[in-house]
C-alpha cells in the first residue's frame, strides 16, 4: 500500500491499542491508517472523510485466519500529507490511503479528526502528527 | 502569573510530549505553553495549546527542550470574558487563562480540553486537558 505511518513515540499505555475486527481476506501492513467502517470493524483507509480508527500495530497477512487487529490510538507518528500541506497545530483527518490532510470547516462534528500536526508539512511531505483517537472536539 | 495546578495526571503520567524551546525563554512549571512552530513552544498566550509545562525552565540555562503534560486534570483560570459551563470545550485566552470555545475553534485546533466544573468569570476550576 505504501506510505505507512512511522512510529515516533507511543503515548498512554503503549499507544493505547484498541482491538478491532478485520476481514480475514484483508492484508494490512504494519503502520497502515485504518478506517472504522462497521461495528468495531476496520478496513484500509482509502479516501477523504474516512473515520480513523487507529494505526495498525502489526502486520496482518491476507487469508492468514486472523480476524482481529490491534490499532494504536495514542502517540506521535510520521504521516504523509495528501497534497495540500498542513500547518503546525492544526487538526488533521484522513485524506486518502495512508494520507492525512488539514481539517476543513465543519469536519469536527463528523468525527473525522485524528490528531494535529506537530510540524508544518508541504504538499506530499511526511511530518510528525500527534494522533489521538477519541478526543472530544 | 498564575499557572495550572495538577489535580490528576492521566494516561502514562500525563503523557508528556517533549518540545523545543528557546534557551532564552523562562517557563514556570504548570504554565500553559503555546505551540508556535514545528514542535516548538513559547510562553503562555492566546493560540494553540502545546500542553502544561512539566518542569520549570530558567532563562538561559542551556536547555532547549521541555516536557509538557498533555493528558490530565488541572485547575485553570477562566478569563473575564464569560462563565464556562460544565462539559464545554475550552481554549487558551491569554497567559495561563482559558475561555469557552466558539464555533469553528475545533477546526482551528484551539480546543485543548473541557470544563469538569462550571467556572464563573475570573474563577479557577478543574479542566480535563487532552491534547
Amino acid at each position: 500500500m505504501g506510505n505507512e505511518a512511522i512510529i515516533v513515540a507511543l503515548m498512554g499505555n503503549g499507544g493505547d491499542p484498541i482491538e478491532y475486527v478485520v476481514s480475514d481476506a484483508t492484508a494490512v501492513p504494519k503502520g497502515t491508517i485504518l478506517k472504522l467502517n462497521d461495528n468495531q470493524t476496520v478496513t484500509l483507509s482509502a479516501a477523504d472523510a474516512d473515520i480513523c480508527a487507529g494505526i495498525a500495530a502489526h502486520e496482518k497477512v491476507a487469508n492468514d485466519g486472523a480476524t482481529k487487529i490491534a490499532c494504536y490510538t495514542n502517540g506521535i507518528f510520521k504521516l504523509k500529507d495528501a497534497g495540500a500541506g498542513f500547518t503546525v497545530g492544526l487538526p488533521v483527518t484522513i485524506g486518502g490511503a495512508n494520507l492525512v490532510k488539514q481539517v476543513a470547516a465543519g469536519e469536527a462534528e463528523g468525527g473525522t479528526i485524528m490528531g494535529f500536526a506537530l510540524a508544518t508539512a508541504g504538499a506530499g511531505i511526511v511530518e510528525e502528527v500527534r494522533v489521538l483517537i477519541g478526543k472530544r472536539y | 502569573m498564575g499557572v495550572a495546578v495538577i489535580i490528576e495526571l492521566l494516561g502514562n503520567k500525563g503523557d508528556p510530549i517533549s518540545y523545543n524551546v528557546a534557551d532564552g525563554t523562562a517557563i514556570a512549571k504548570g504554565e500553559l505553553v503555546k505551540l508556535a512552530d514545528n514542535r516548538t513552544i513559547v510562553t503562555s498566550a492566546s493560540g494553540l495549546c502545546g500542553g502544561v509545562a512539566a518542569a520549570e525552565k530558567v532563562a538561559n540555562d542551556g536547555q532547549t527542550q521541555i516536557a509538557c503534560y498533555t493528558n490530565g486534570i488541572f485547575d485553570l483560570l477562566n478569563s473575564n470574558a464569560a462563565a464556562i459551563g460544565v462539559g464545554v470545550p475550552v481554549i487558551m485566552d491569554g497567559a495561563n487563562t482559558i475561555s469557552v470555545s466558539a464555533n469553528g475553534d475545533a477546526e482551528l485546533g484551539k480546543c485543548f480540553g473541557f470544563a469538569l466544573a462550571a467556572a464563573a468569570k475570573n474563577a479557577t476550576e478543574e479542566v480535563r486537558v487532552l491534547i
